[in-house]
């Protein structure tokens, strides 16, 4: 293994620090009060109510356990739920294993992850963004739709790159105990804090719920749970397993990263959780090193990489005989097409009405299901707010949508509300969308105007750019777009990505709005 | 967003945002060549933190050196820093941006209606009570005299008596019915004074919103959604 020491003993003494009563408080009251229980059947609402009563109790015991390095036999027993993935059950890989765990162990689990969330930006490289506080998926996103972008564009050259995505299939359940051990010694974590994370994996006991009743016991040998407030956490450090393979394979010089231009940052890797992107130079013996990584990884974690749910691409000007080539060495078929990545499009032809057609799809699903058919008016109004509108949302966060595609997404939601729930056109349609979408204060009904909340949520990335400039995604596309200046100067360019054309276009928020670009009014307004 | 001004050795003279609201020079003025490669601490005296005055007019024109001369220079602040008007707190907000967009960029003020709106909001009563004031208001409530309007083809004669012009006054403050159940209810005399200060239904909700006390003003709000209610009974069930 090739992981480098990378926690100070500064660090080690904060995780290690005696526990505090109010760290216990937060970790309680941070909990939602409804969610599900475990197998004693109080849920944190019992615990939030009774803290005043209980809170000293609690907070003696829990710390008795964690001094002595031991918990009571039945904490961890844990009892799983099966949750459906898809629209048909045919095997077990159908099903997503959430554990729905004692409160009691998960008030110990999360102060513990709180105390890990601080120091893990310390360990985690900035190729992976989930979990880690200050980092947002959609950085990730963006550096892999810039990167695809770059590759898709390029036609000539001699530099030849592929990207492949991998599946991991049952990620979370497959880890195994002793490599997360060794990465956690590897990465220098105190003895002490491996023992408490040994000790909250290990000790578990699983009953699968069928059809509500517990069928067990199962004593598992592997893998982390997916309801525990530590897995997460977990899971990121052991990904940096397979970032540090990657990392060394470049210092040995037998792997190329990729660039977007001369002197962006390369980009050998992203990884959201188990989502992972890999780029590389398009010839053989780059496809063997990689795929002797991967399988160098899968061995150690026990993870499994399903193949043939990898994609692969291929920048344009790799010739068809070494597409060939390098998709058998890889055993990778599928090619990366108009798929999504993070649930984004990750390329965006010209069609872009066609690209984010599956937006109006959604809503429209939405609003045809049933739960909006039996809603009062006030009912609809808050359907309207907190769930279609918020469908476009993510989307919206990195992309412009084409006027004509909200245009018609407010149409839809219109003859929603004065249709009463019903979506044909019924009804006397009293006012448009544009009237209702006045402030209440104002007499409207306060929905969004949605180009308008687009662009100002379009503002955010650009301020990033501004202020956060050592993120991955701030360097590359200063890099790519604005070498010598910043966001506020930057132009549009030579042949730039759809999300690039669209974070300019909100330029003028960022700027403040002050003095408007009267052309720019013109484009919005009348596009 | 602005700058706010701490060393100013971080903040390019040029096309930056340091200005009083967040107004930039931008390259195009008379001399901007040679200024490229400043910061904005070179126009300061470094002693005590305020501009260089001498300076600033001889390289500026009148109008911008008078701009930089406004720019207040504040000497608790010591890092140089971005700021985002639209919030106290100084950091982006998509809810800040978004009031910003619609405000100055489609300016939707000609949609905004005048009127004591956040009376009807903030009422403590079921949420489809309020609706139904805020239709009232709006004038989307489907009255006969309304449907009319909208090429409905009904007849327009109220359902309780015989009055053949049944609007929005009608059905709340005007049909017998009605005002026996303002009477029962003990509000009539508030609503008549209402309705002699107003010009339209509507104003006159507006001033018994603003008039009356929580306590009846919820009372009022409930009982205009029974007698609508109760008037929907009429026409569609036949009940009495």
């Amino acid at each position: 293994m090739l992981l480098t020491p990378s926690i100070s003993d500064n660090d080690n003494d904060l995780l290690t620090a005696p526990f505090t009563k109010a760290e216990f408080r937060d970790a309680i009251f941070s909990m939602h009060p409804d969610k599900c229980s475990g197998p004693d059947g109080y849920n944190p609402g019992f615990y939030q109510h009774f803290w005043t009563l209980c809170g000293d109790d609690i907070f003696k015991e829990c710390c008795a356990w964690l001094t002595t390095g031991q918990f009571p036999p039945d904490l961890n027993i844990t009892n799983i739920a099966l949750i459906p993935k898809g629209s048909l059950q045919v095997s077990m890989k159908d099903w997503r294993p959430i554990a729905l765990c004692n409160v009691l162990y998960k008030i110990i689990s999360k102060v513990l992850a709180n105390r890990l969330k601080t120091i893990l930006s310390q360990c985690i490289f900035d190729n992976q963004s989930a979990s880690v506080p200050g980092r947002s998926i959609l950085d990730n996103a963006m550096v892999a739709i810039e990167v695809l972008h770059f590759m898709k564009a390029k036609t000539r050259g001699e530099d030849r790159y592929v990207a492949l995505k991998l599946d991991i299939c049952k990620a979370y359940d497959r880890m195994d105990w002793n490599y997360v051990m060794t990465v956690l010694h590897k990465l220098g974590f105190h003895d002490r804090w491996i023992h408490w994370m040994r000790m909250c994996i290990e000790s578990v006991d699983y009953s699968v719920l069928v059809n509500g009743e517990p069928v067990g016991p199962i004593i598992p040998g592997c893998g982390l749970r997916q309801g525990d407030p530590l897995s997460p956490y977990l899971f990121i450090i052991c990904a940096e397993g397979l970032s540090s393979l990657i990392r060394d394979a470049k210092s040995r010089g037998v792997l190329t990263w990729t660039k977007v231009c001369r002197t962006a940052p390369s980009v050998s890797h992203l990884l959201f959780a188990d989502d992972c992107f890999l780029f590389f130079k398009a010839n053989e013996a780059q496809a063997h090193v990689m795929k002797n990584i991967l399988a160098t990884y899968e061995l150690a974690s026990g993870q499994a990489i399903s193949l043939p749910k990898s994609e692969i691409y291929c920048s344009r000007n790799v010739p068809d005989g070494l597409k060939t080539t390098i998709t058998n060495i890889l055993g990778v078929q599928a090619v990366l097409g108009t798929g999504k990545y993070l649930g984004l499009p990750s390329m965006i032809g010209r069609d872009r009405k066609a690209t984010f057609a599956y937006i109006k799809d959604r809503v429209w699903q939405k609003i045809n299901s049933w739960s909006g058919k039996c809603l009062s008016k006030a009912g609809c109004e808050v359907m309207i707010k907190s769930v279609l509108q918020a469908i476009p949302a993510y989307v919206m966060s990195i992309y412009q949508l084409p006027h004509t595609l909200v245009e018609s997404i407010e149409k839809m939601l219109n003859s929603f509300w004065w249709g009463n729930g019903r979506t044909t056109q019924r009804g006397i349609h009293w006012m448009n969308w544009e009237k209702l979408s006045a402030p209440k204060i104002h007499g409207g009904m306060g929905f969004k105007d949605l180009s308008a909340f687009n662009l100002a949520m379009l503002g955010k990335q650009g301020w990033k750019f501004i202020t956060e400039p050592d993120t991955l995604v701030a360097r590359i596309f200063k890099a790519r777009y604005f070498p010598y200046g910043s966001y506020l100067t930057a132009t549009v360019g030579h042949n730039p990505s759809y999300v690039w054309r669209s974070i300019m276009r909100a330029r003028f928020i960022v700027r403040g709005g002050g003095a408007l670009d009267y052309r720019l009014r013109c484009l919005y307004l009348y596009s | 967003m602005r700058w706010t001004i701490g060393s100013g050795a971080s903040i390019s003279i040029l096309n930056e945002p340091w200005l009083t609201n967040g107004e930039f020079i931008s390259s195009d003025v008379p001399g901007a060549l040679s200024l490229h490669n400043f910061t904005v601490n070179s126009l300061m005296n470094l002693y005590d933190k305020s501009w260089n005055e001498q300076v600033v007019r001889q390289v500026f024109s009148a109008d911008i050196a008078s701009k930089i001369l406004h720019t207040p220079l504040i000497s608790q602040v010591e890092d140089d820093r971005i700021v985002w008007k639209g919030e106290r707190h100084g950091r982006y907000s998509v809810r800040s941006a978004y009031r910003l967009c619609v405000t100055e960029l489609i300016d939707s003020s000609y949609l905004w209606r005048p009127g004591y709106w956040s009376g009807i909001w903030n009422l403590k009563v079921p949420p489809k009570v309020k609706n139904l004031l805020w239709r009232m208001c709006r004038g989307c409530l489907p009255t006969r005299v309304r449907l009319l309007d909208k090429g409905v083809v009904c007849p327009t004669t109220c359902v309780s008596c015989e009055s053949s012009h049944e609007d929005l006054l009608h059905v709340f403050f005007e049909c017998p019915f009605t005002i026996q159940v303002w009477n029962t209810t003990g509000l009539w005399g508030s609503v008549q004074h209402a309705l002699t200060q107003a010009a339209s239904p509507t104003e006159a909700i507006f001033h018994l919103l603003e008039n009356l006390s929580a306590d009846l003003s919820q009372r009022m709000s409930t009982v205009m959604w029974s007698i609508w209610k109760h008037r929907n009974l009429r026409v569609w069930d036949n009940v009495t």
